[in-house]
């Protein structure tokens, strides 16, 4: 007597388990319908052949279940690259990855020195979340993300732009296809390489330093310009490489 | 002699601009062997680190109450080679 | 060890002379105040590079052109702006490229049979000449703050020296005029008496209305770089929608539409509640004043019991109720106005400005710092903004309004009639002592038939789009449609809403294609040089105005000649011959914005508003008036106003001295305006608030900035924003199409929920950039009686969604 009051406590615990745990998957498979189908109360359930309830899904499978939203989602966490390596030196890129590169980064600026402008959506809202992905190299699966090459500024969006607008949340009305983009023949000025003392001397900055303290953001590995750095371990860039009197705009000194 | 293999960085610290927190921050920084301080300009104070392991050393000092940000100015990494070293050291 | 110690004290000495540059940023008192600008000068790679201020905004960067083969290649923040300091917004980054829309006008043209034709430049000056010729005081100027001041004070010469007619207004009123109506009615002067520099000291920022996130971008940085940089700035946002600036802010106080006027008397009740209020500098400095009619500009004495009684009822829990801003809210301004250890400003734009109490608010808000002694300390300042580049320099200085002469004066005033008269070497009685019509009821006019009492037959509109930026446009734009012998001329670059309706367009050169000189918000004049050649035919609208008062002159206008019978644009070489500038040819012969510029200064002694010579200006990244010469033959700018320790014209000992004070006894005035409702609130019929306003990817009419691709890329179409709350209510989601339907007409736009910037429930927004859903058709054309400026931030508005199978009508 003793014992099978026990097993049937046992059974009627695991049905009761099982019901809320499968419960609790649907509901989150059917949110919106979790309202109308409100589950009868626990001690309301007949006490149910535990084989014919529905087992949880395990988690590894959720991301696999057809009706799931996120269902043939893969993640890449596995093929996150490594932080960059920053000890060792680094061989030029290949001619093929120079065009490349330089294709997207023109496709990214009004003109050499403009700020780039987010080829993603953005919070329209602040700035706080830029600097999840911006504040230091990284690399997403096969995308660099570039970090910054300036000074902290706390208004990134004052100055760059989205460049496919709001995004998926405001599509354009009907009138944008009657009357397209307006044509625009404004030709921004494009980099142009720095000069050298002699062969095997540091180059010479082909640009000014305003908005680009920070060398490797565009030169170091993972970053928008052709021109990397062999040798990403050394820190102090301007030890070697002069900067061009000519280009900066100095303030005046008093 | 030691003190020739460690790297030697400019630094400019941020401090808090409220008083009490500023000065407390002030004597941690003074405290520290590994740096030498210049004067206070507005928010900013100078500072020279030196230190066999400056990277662990910086994430030190910007984890100090009262220290705002820390941002490198200069920094000194070749060591010198044996005559130099011998010929400053007499 | 030397070498060690050697490193050692290089490398202080190089954090140290950093930390040195940055402070030497802020330039200490009785230095000149500003640096000269670095000409300019040739990079390596063949690019020029010279100094601009930005076409944009009041705020008034600096921008570093660069220029290779002819064309503007790039630009740069510029580092030695002190507006700026190197920064720039997205807007300046990209304003290389609005000159080079594939659209720009580039030839006269005529419309005839209901098609613009080309026209050559002397058709199209002849034909504008003889239209006022026929009827000259039916003839009708309409410009903006986006004039030069060179061209403005010619617009505003040939006007009101030349026609002897005050029908000439700037779109500025549409903007600034009831911050002006404010300093007048409270200091006697207008203008700011601070500037950008109290940004950097203030403890407290306090945005009435503002956004400056999205519309004053570097400003905000200003602000919020600070923190950065370890300082401590609390930032109080007060508005009707949370916004990016918002999202920075330490206090959101959310207030019901019209309800700023008692959140402020709200304020001042607490001052004096809790007796916190400043005795000594209301004491020394102040005078009560308030306006039982609602529509005097200089109101009538009041005193201070008379003053704390009109208050008595404005109690945290009165103003809680009317606003919906909670009372401990409320009471923690009062307490912050009352402590005198912390600085406050207070900053506003067309918040406050686009409001039928318009004048009320900006009084409130001047009597708030004054009241509580947070006035004449840097940091603590009472600010409004500007929205266009020289609104302060061309609308208000040069005056190029309705009622207004150049340097502050008016055109009701016989003293300052016959000082102009003088200055501008024409005849006694030559300026019209009655003021002509604000810019709605120029409008109306021209939009009335002449034989209904349309006494406006021609517009001539320079720099301005207001077939998009008039209010209620169907009624004081569109109304044009139809009129035959109405005539609308316009120069601009592109073609815009209201070139749609042009009868004569001209083509304008725009920015670094003419020399120039614009005035922003902190009093700063700026100057540049022309940089390239404008496209085709479009020229100068400073030329435009010249040729166009030359041909009255060969016409036989008695008013183009002065009392020596010389045409009044008389311009001479350094060798003193004369240069015929309204010949094209000849235009460039000399630097006609330098003499126009020295000729206009002399009009600005009267009132001290000093500008600083052309050649002055030429060296300086901008410089604020009043600039004083010194014995020495150097200029000094003021950086605050009324101010001893930096105004010349403050009497020494004075401390403070409102030396244009409106009761002569230089002291400013604390007004009583009350809290009234707007002059449209949502009902039944119109349950919600419709609010409009700019994003920062836009700039005025988007008539620029649409044609620059990363900009328009960024923000492609307006929208309607609003609530979660009410949209979900409505059954409307991102993206669907919405019906706006005010009393004045309709208009479809797509929802935008949780967007850019989240309104209270029962508001929506929308931005007014786009040409193509043009909000103004439906906005309210009410104004504020004393300004005349009108309220684009509220009126009532109905909304459903738009069932699929309804087209747009």
């Amino acid at each position: 007597m003793k014992a099978s009051v026990s097993k049937f406590a046992v059974v009627v615990a695991l049905a009761t388990f099982t019901t809320a745990l499968s419960g609790y998957f649907m509901g989150l498979v059917q949110a919106d319908r979790a309202a109308e189908q409100r589950l009868r109360p626990a001690e309301e359930s007949p006490v149910a052949d535990v084989s014919t309830a529905i087992t949880a899904p395990r988690y590894a499978d959720l991301a696999n279940r057809e009706h799931q939203p996120n269902h043939g989602w893969s993640n890449s966490l596995t093929s996150l690259s490594p932080a960059v390596d920053f000890t060792a030196d680094t061989p030029p890129l290949a001619r093929g990855a120079i065009e490349a590169l330089l294709i997207k980064r023109a496709s990214r600026r009004a003109y050499n020195g403009a700020p780039p402008t987010v080829p993603h959506p953005i919070d329209q809202r602040g700035s706080q979340s830029c600097l999840a992905c911006h504040g230091q190299p990284t690399r997403i699966g096969d995308v660099d993300v570039p970090r910054m090459s300036h000074a902290l500024y706390s208004q990134c969006i004052q100055c760059h732009a989205p460049k496919n607008g709001p995004g998926s949340a405001l599509a354009s009305p009907p009138a944008e296809a009657a009357h397209p983009v307006l044509a625009n023949s404004f030709s921004g000025l494009q980099p142009t390489g720095g000069t050298r003392a002699y062969l095997g001397a540091p180059p010479v900055m082909p640009h000014t330093t305003a908005m680009r303290q920070n060398c490797l953001a565009c030169h170091g590995p993972g970053g928008s310009s052709v021109i990397k750095t062999t040798h990403p371990q050394r820190q102090n860039c301007l030890q070697c490489h002069a900067t061009d009197a000519l280009r900066e705009t100095l303030p005046p000194t008093p | 002699m030691e003190a020739v293999e460690t790297g030697l960085s400019s630094l400019i610290v941020t401090l808090n601009a409220q008083a009490t927190t500023r000065a407390a921050a002030l004597t941690a920084l003074a405290l520290r062997q590994d740096l030498q301080l210049g004067e206070l300009g507005g928010n900013w104070i100078p500072a020279v680190l030196e230190s066999a392991d400056p990277r662990t050393a910086f994430r030190e000092i910007e984890a100090i109450p009262g220290v705002e940000f820390v941002e490198v100015v200069f920094v000194e990494l070749t060591a010198p080679d044996a005559s130099q070293t011998a010929t400053l050291s007499t | 060890m030397q070498r060690r110690d050697f490193l050692r004290a290089t490398a202080l000495a190089a954090a140290t002379t950093v930390i040195a540059r940055r402070l030497g940023a802020t330039i200490p008192e009785g230095l000149p105040a500003y640096v000269a600008a670095t000409t300019a000068d040739v990079t390596p790679d063949g690019v020029r590079w010279d100094k601009a201020p930005c076409r944009f905004c009041g705020t008034g960067c600096h921008v570093r052109v660069g220029v290779k083969d002819g064309r503007v290649v790039a630009i740069q923040g510029d580092p030695a702006a002190e507006v700026n300091k190197g920064l720039l917004c997205m807007k300046g980054y990209h304003v290389g490229g609005i000159l080079y829309g594939k659209d720009r006008l580039t030839t006269p043209q005529l419309r005839r049979n209901g098609k613009l034709e080309a026209i050559t430049w002397e058709e199209a000056i002849d034909i504008l000449a003889r239209r006022v010729m026929k009827d000259p005081a039916g003839f009708g100027f309409y410009g903006s703050g986006q004039w030069t001041i060179p061209e403005g004070y010619a617009a505003q010469k040939f006007m009101k020296a030349g026609l002897g007619s005050n029908q000439i207004e700037p779109n500025a009123r549409l903007c600034m005029s009831s911050a002006v109506t404010g300093y007048v009615s409270v200091y006697g002067v207008d203008e700011p008496a601070g500037c950008y520099d109290d940004l950097d000291a203030a403890d407290v920022v306090i945005l009435w209305g503002n956004n400056p996130a999205e519309m004053h971008p570097v400003l905000w940085s200003r602000i919020v770089d600070r923190r950065t940089r370890g300082e401590k700035v609390v930032i109080i946002d007060m508005g009707t929608r949370r916004t990016r600036s918002t999202a920075l802010a330490d206090h959101y106080l959310e207030f019901r539409p019209q309800t700023d006027l008692a959140i402020a008397n709200g304020i001042a009740h607490l001052l004096l509640a809790n007796d916190t209020w400043d005795h000594d500098f209301v004491g020394k400095h102040c005078n009560f004043r308030h306006d039982p009619t609602g529509k005097s500009l200089l109101g009538e004495a009041f005193d201070l019991d008379g003053y704390r009684a009109a208050l008595a009822s404005y109690t945290p829990e009165y103003v809680a109720k009317l606003s919906g801003v909670p009372a401990e809210k409320i009471r923690l301004l009062g307490e912050l106005f009352g402590r005198r250890d912390l600085r406050i400003t207070s900053l506003w734009c067309m918040g406050m400005n686009q409001h039928t109490r318009g004048t009320a608010i900006n009084r409130l808000v001047h009597g708030v710092h004054l009241l509580s002694g947070h006035w004449g300390r840097p940091g603590d300042a009472p600010t409004s903004l500007t929205g266009q580049p020289s609104a302060c320099g061309t609308a208000r200085e040069v005056g190029t309004l309705c009622n207004a002469l150049p340097g502050g004066l008016l055109v009701t005033n016989a003293e300052h009639r016959a000082e102009c008269e003088e200055l501008w070497n024409v005849p006694p009685g030559r300026i019209n002592p009655e003021p002509g019509h604000h810019t709605v009821l120029l409008w109306e006019k021209f939009c009335t038939p002449t034989d209904k009492g349309g006494d406006i037959h021609t517009i001539f509109v320079q720099v301005t789009n207001p077939g998009q930026t008039l209010p209620d446009l169907n009624r004081t734009f569109r109304g044009k449609a139809g009129l035959a012998d109405k005539f609308l001329v316009v120069s601009d670059v592109y073609p815009t809403a209201t070139t749609e309706l042009a009868d004569l367009v001209l083509p304008a050169a725009l920015w670094v294609e003419k020399n120039g000189v614009f005035g922003n918000s902190e009093r700063r004049t700026q100057q540049w040089f022309k940089q390239v050649e404008p496209p085709g035919q479009a020229r100068p609208d400073a030329w435009m105005t010249i040729a166009l008062a030359h041909r009255l002159y060969e016409l036989g206008h008695p008013g183009m000649r002065d009392q020596d019978d010389r045409f009044i644009f008389t311009f001479h070489d350094d060798a003193g011959r004369e240069v015929p500038a309204w010949d094209f040819d000849h235009y460039y012969d000399i630097n006609t914005d330098r003499a126009l510029f020295d000729e206009y200064r002399r009009f600005t002694f009267h009132k001290h508003k000093h500008v600083a010579p052309y050649d002055e200006l030429v060296k300086a990244h901008g410089l604020r008036w009043p600039v004083v010469e010194q014995a020495d033959g150097t200029f000094n700018e003021t950086r605050f106003r009324f101010m001893e320790f930096s105004d010349p014209f403050v009497k020494k000992g004075a401390g403070i001295q409102f030396y244009h004070s409106v009761t002569k006894d230089d002291r400013a005035l604390i007004w009583f305006c009350p809290y009234e409702p707007a002059t449209e609130e949502p009902d039944n019929d119109y349950p919600f608030w419709l609010c409009t306003g700019r994003v920062i990817e836009h700039w005025h009419s988007g008539t620029m900035t649409m044609r620059v691709p990363q900009l328009r890329g960024s923000m492609p179409n307006a929208y309607v924003e609003m609530n979660p709350a009410d949209a979900r209510k409505l059954g409307l989601a991102n993206g669907d199409m919405a019906v706006l339907e005010t009393r004045r007409g309709r208009l479809d736009l797509p929802v935008w929920i949780d967007g850019r910037a989240t309104p209270q429930r029962g508001l929506v927004f929308v931005p007014f950039f786009d040409e193509r859903q043009l909000i103004n058709t439906i906005t309210l054309g009410d104004f504020c009686p004393i300004s005349k400026e009108p309220d684009y931030k509220k009126c009532a508005v109905r909304i459903r969604r738009r069932p699929a199978e309804e087209l747009r009508a």
